[in-house]
């Protein structure tokens, strides 16, 4: 295991193969948490009302099932669905996080239900703010209870291929007699950058045309800048300049 | 080497799809059993795609595939490599009810400074009651003890003679039940914090527990006392005592650093041992809301004393005998199988 971009962890399998993951930043864990705990209001108050309504048949009992409901939805919430969502809560989900073990194996049983019990010492002395200085204080972002469960928040890391299909197909793609300079550009254009030009590409009519002309200039400059242009290739204009880089990067990955 | 890569990535995505697929099945469904043939292709799949990540590494023009590679290998470790998962199936009532003890006898020492602390809080809570009576209303926080001792129990008794208490005994345990059991997390979890927290939880459990028990034998109402408390005492303290022994065990492998071991070996090495505790805790709780609730809070002539402390003798003998005996002919392979 071993950290090249802060934000990033790399685990090396048995057979010498590397993969990293994303951490999940202490912000983003904050928007995860606010998302549960109002899910937890919701639930409280559904019990609360439903309870209410029970306790005209006996008032006694109802009242007890409403405390320890209250009391075990509180703590089995977490538990319950960190256990049987692979390392998430609804909260997690929405915003694309999930708990693993430091080692990156699958959540045991009881890394959850501790984790889950340390949440209480990480509250001190209001809202999480014990766990938030510790989490800030080590490298993978772990608050105490991660620290003991041996546990640690990552984003998911399902890379799904941008929505290229939606565009409609591009005819003639000049670039294609320049194939080294198709290598270059797939090389050096970073996923999240192709996806960015998909999407700008795939917006086209949502946009000003003032905009749009600003938005594809600055993008195909920023391509332009980076890469050595072949003769022939300096006169095409940004959208179709901007077209036939999709085209280069995914005509492969449409079979996908 | 790859000599022609259009080829070779067009060979192996039905492959990475394949693999995708099954793990996507396998994230959606947590109790989806696989067979062993299913188990078998998931490895090699994973095994294809750690050797094609590789393979397509050595091709700096493919960011996008080594990216996706890599997603697949990360989502698919957890599920190769994954821990030991908890299975209702293989729960085992006398293993389970055997550990509690076995875990409570290795921590023994632990469980010693911890009595130690808290009979030197009832020590420190009797003598300033003793010595100074007025200050038992700063020591106790429950109201209804602030009071003269002898009062209450006129109060309680008179309340018997007209036909018992009328209280909501549910909710009342309901509230015990899960007001102790936060206490005994918070004494764990705290411990953390290098113990000290967990240490004056402790005592200051003890001092209001000292500070009781004087108040109430200088107004000579011992019997009372003894039949008001014994009963969901003698298993709602010791709860609490081991509550606060695992907080101690936190303390003692985040500080304490033994045969050169990380801290998160440390960790590893006491979570089952944290969890048996924790079972144990909240099982004792349960049961000690149910006594205080529909038990203890019925006093003579309803329920005379003698009963109530023979029922809380009886059962403080038969905890002692379970703790230290359960499980004793076991094996540790037994334990952790």
């Amino acid at each position: 295991m071993s950290f090249q971009d802060p934000h990033r962890i790399t685990f090396t399998t048995a057979d010498s193969v590397s993969f990293s993951l994303q951490l999940a930043s202490p912000v983003l864990r904050a928007y995860a948490l606010m998302i549960d705990i109002c899910v937890l209001i919701g639930l409280q108050v559904l019990i609360g009302t439903v309870m209410q309504i029970l306790k005209v048949l006996s008032f006694d009992t109802f009242q007890a099932l409403h405390i320890l409901l209250s009391f075990g939805v509180t703590l089995g919430y977490y538990m319950l669905l960190e256990w049987s969502w692979n390392g998430q809560t609804i909260g997690k989900r929405t915003v694309g996080i999930r708990v693993i073990d430091v080692q990156a194996c699958r959540l045991a049983g009881s890394q959850v239900v501790l984790r889950t019990l340390f949440r209480a010492v990480d509250m001190i002395p209001y809202f999480y703010f014990l766990g938030t200085v510790v989490a800030f204080s080590n490298k993978r972002f772990q608050r105490l209870g991660d620290l003991v469960a041996g546990t640690m928040v990552v984003r998911t890391t399902k890379t799904t291929q941008p929505p290229v299909q939606d565009l409609p197909p591009v005819k003639f793609n000049s670039f294609r007699k320049f194939p080294r300079f198709e290598a270059q550009l797939r090389r050096e254009t970073s996923p999240a950058e192709g996806e960015c030009i998909v999407h700008a590409l795939l917006r086209r009519d949502e946009l000003d045309a003032e905009a749009r002309l600003s938005l594809y200039q600055e993008m195909a400059d920023q391509i332009r800048n980076r890469l050595r242009l072949p003769e022939g290739l300096e006169t095409i204009g940004d959208e179709p300049f901007l077209r036939n880089c999709v085209d280069t990067l995914y005509r492969d990955l449409k079979v996908l | 080497m790859i000599v022609n890569l259009d080829h070779f990535l067009n060979r192996r995505r039905p492959l990475w799809k394949e693999y995708d697929t099954l793990l996507t099945q396998l994230e959606r469904d947590h109790a989806m059993r696989l067979t062993l043939e299913d188990i078998q292709r998931l490895r090699r799949l994973h095994e294809t795609v750690a050797g094609d990540l590789v393979r397509v590494r050595t091709f700096a023009t493919e960011p996008e595939t080594v990216a996706f590679l890599e997603s697949l290998l990360a989502r698919g470790f957890g599920f190769i490599h994954e821990s030991k998962r908890f299975r209702f199936r293989h729960l085992n009532l006398r293993r389970g009810l055997t550990s509690f003890p076995r875990a409570v006898r290795r921590h023994q020492k632990l469980l010693s400074l911890i009595c130690i602390t808290f009979l030197f809080g009832m020590l420190v809570g009797g003598v300033l009651v003793r010595l100074a009576p007025d200050a038992k209303d700063v020591l106790l926080p429950f109201g209804h003890l602030h009071g003269d001792p002898s009062e209450r129990v006129a109060m309680e008794e008179e309340a018997a003679m007209e036909g018992g208490n009328n209280f909501q005994q549910g909710s009342f345990a309901a509230y015990l039940m899960q007001n102790n059991i936060r206490v005994s997390i918070l004494a764990m979890v705290i411990g953390i914090l290098g113990g000290i927290f967990t240490l004056i939880i402790v005592f200051y459990n003890g001092v209001i527990l000292g500070a009781v028990c004087v108040d109430y034998i200088m107004a000579g109402e011992g019997v009372f006392l003894a039949g008001w408390l014994l009963p969901h005492g003698s298993v709602e303290i010791p709860a609490i005592l081991f509550g606060a022994t695992a907080g101690m065990l936190i303390a003692k492998a985040a500080f304490i650093r033994e045969d050169r071991k990380s801290f998160l070996s440390r960790m590893r090495s006491i979570r089952p041992d944290l969890l048996r505790f924790m079972g144990g805790v909240v099982g004792l709780l349960i049961w000690a809301g149910i006594i205080e609730a529909f038990f203890s809070q019925y006093h003579a002539p309803i329920l005379p004393y003698s009963v109530k402390i023979a029922f809380g003798l009886i059962q403080s003998v038969l905890l002692i005998v379970y703790l230290m005996f359960a499980g004793s002919n076991q094996t540790g392979e037994e334990e952790e199988g």
